[in-house]
């Protein structure tokens, strides 16, 4: 398996705070990887650094072999970036929406485009109404539309499911899984472990910016997972 | 350059997309500036005084503020629900990003100066002959220097938690030269007669103009980043 992702002894201090401590990660091509943690746990500051926006006090990382100080550029247009933040916005159309981000990112075709990912996340008929207008869950569909928009080969997908109903959380965990079996990588944050450990290869356990456990996403299942999290908490505070 | 062109029309398409749905930009531009007009007019009995000595100043203090006002508005829009975010996670380039913001905010400046320039003419009974090409000369550069400046300043001030405070501390003290330009070139321009010491005012602002679009272009993707 290709790694696309290597991070060595990666951290972050915000003033006089490590938010993250001498973190190792490696993610290979169509690898999912489930960030663990409690609030404050660093998985936030963590996916900061793997999506280029924020650079690591220490350590290194490479995306797709290229050095993230130095490459975020020529990195950022490979990878897509989900969060509670839809960063869609709400005075223009869906379409309209997608339609500047395909610009940003140089893509052709981009009507065949753009019409392709809204029937992906359903909101074809939506496609010429204002974002002001949708929901939280349709506009977290569009986000993941707009994420996928130039097919990049890792999603970093940060509290996804934020403020989504039961029916929201599902359609959107139905969506990922999807992108999952078409081969994309994807390293992830949430707190809704039942909608992602089923699909995830990987868990990651942070604690206070500290990797404290790495293993099979089928270690436990969502309960013993949430179970084990709060021992963690407790031997370590 | 064909990619360049695409994120600058991606830009200022969108920024007039939003605007003209919202008109959230324009209406604080207008709003402020005829409040700062009406208060000169109060200030100044237009009937008292010599309108060349008021008009110049009372325009660009309406324009500076309002304009201010506007740009805040626009950064902040801009930062709604993480577009700063969406920017940055892009490759495009910030060049392009900025020349597309400037022509949006200054589409935004001038349209508001319109209007804002109309209710100054009615209110202080401006003679309409003295609204000459210098006079427009004057209100393009003098925008233009301003929007270039304010343009990188807004996205500093919206990543500082004093936000709409910080914009003026910071914009007003570069901005100097060009207020001075232009409410300089304003009054000789209104004034009946000469034009006398007009064409130093106008390389000023040209010059002014230049350097910080320039500067503006190249700093603008390190500031989106810092």
């Amino acid at each position: 398996m290709d790694t696309l992702l290597s991070a060595r002894g990666l951290s972050r201090r915000y003033g006089r705070n490590w938010a993250l401590s001498r973190v190792d990660l490696e993610v290979g091509a169509g690898e999912v990887v489930a960030l663990l943690g409690a609030n404050g746990a660093g998985k936030s500051t963590l996916l900061n650094l793997l999506s280029t926006l924020h650079r690591p006090t220490e350590g290194t990382l490479e995306i797709f072999g290229l050095d993230a100080r130095h490459h975020h550029t020529r990195i950022r247009a490979r990878l897509g970036y989900v969060a509670h933040a839809t960063l869609l916005d709400d005075g223009l159309t869906a379409r309209e929406n997608l339609r500047y981000y395909a610009a940003l990112f140089g893509l052709t075709k981009v009507d065949r485009l753009v019409d392709e990912r809204l029937e992906e996340v359903g909101l074809s008929r939506r496609a010429h109404d204002r974002v002001a207008g949708f929901s939280r869950g349709m506009r977290q569909r569009l986000s993941l539309a707009r994420a996928l928009l130039h097919d990049p080969e890792l999603l970093i997908l940060d509290e996804p499911f934020t403020g989504l109903d039961a029916a929201g959380c599902r359609d959107l965990a139905a969506r990922l899984e999807e992108e999952k079996s078409k081969g994309r990588a994807i390293v992830l944050a949430t707190h809704q472990l039942e909608r992602v450990l089923s699909w995830s290869d990987r868990a990651l356990l942070l604690h206070r910016g500290r990797k404290v456990q790495e293993s099979g996403a089928d270690r436990y299942d969502a309960a013993g997972w949430a179970v084990h999290l709060a021992e963690v908490a407790e031997e370590r505070t | 350059m064909s990619a360049f062109l695409s994120v600058t029309r991606a830009v200022f398409r969108r920024d007039l997309s939003a605007e003209w749905r919202q008109k959230d930009v324009l209406t604080t531009v207008i709003m402020f500036g005829l409040l700062t007009v009406v208060t000169f007019v109060f200030a100044f009995d237009p009937a008292r005084h010599a309108r060349e000595e008021i008009v110049p100043g009372c325009l660009w203090t309406a324009y500076l503020f309002a304009g201010m006002l506007g740009l805040g508005r626009s950064a902040a829009r801009d930062g709604q629900d993480g577009g700063t975010v969406g920017l940055l996670l892009s490759p495009a380039d910030r060049g392009a990003v900025y020349v597309g913001k400037f022509l949006s905010h200054a589409v935004f400046m001038l349209a508001g100066e319109a209007v804002v320039l109309l209710f100054t003419i009615v209110w202080f009974d401006l003679d309409g002959r003295h609204l000459t090409a210098p006079f427009f000369l004057i209100l393009l550069l003098g925008t233009l220097g301003f929007v270039a400046v304010g343009t990188v300043f807004a996205v500093v001030s919206q990543k500082s938690r004093l936000r709409e405070v910080m914009l003026p501390v910071l914009m007003l003290p570069i901005l100097a030269p060009m207020v001075m330009a232009a409410v300089e070139g304003t009054a000789i321009v209104l004034t009946p007669g000469s034009n006398e010491g007009l064409g130093e005012w106008l390389k000023l602002l040209a010059g002014f103009d230049l350097v910080f679009a320039v500067a503006g272009f190249l700093l603008y993707g390190f500031v989106l980043e810092e």
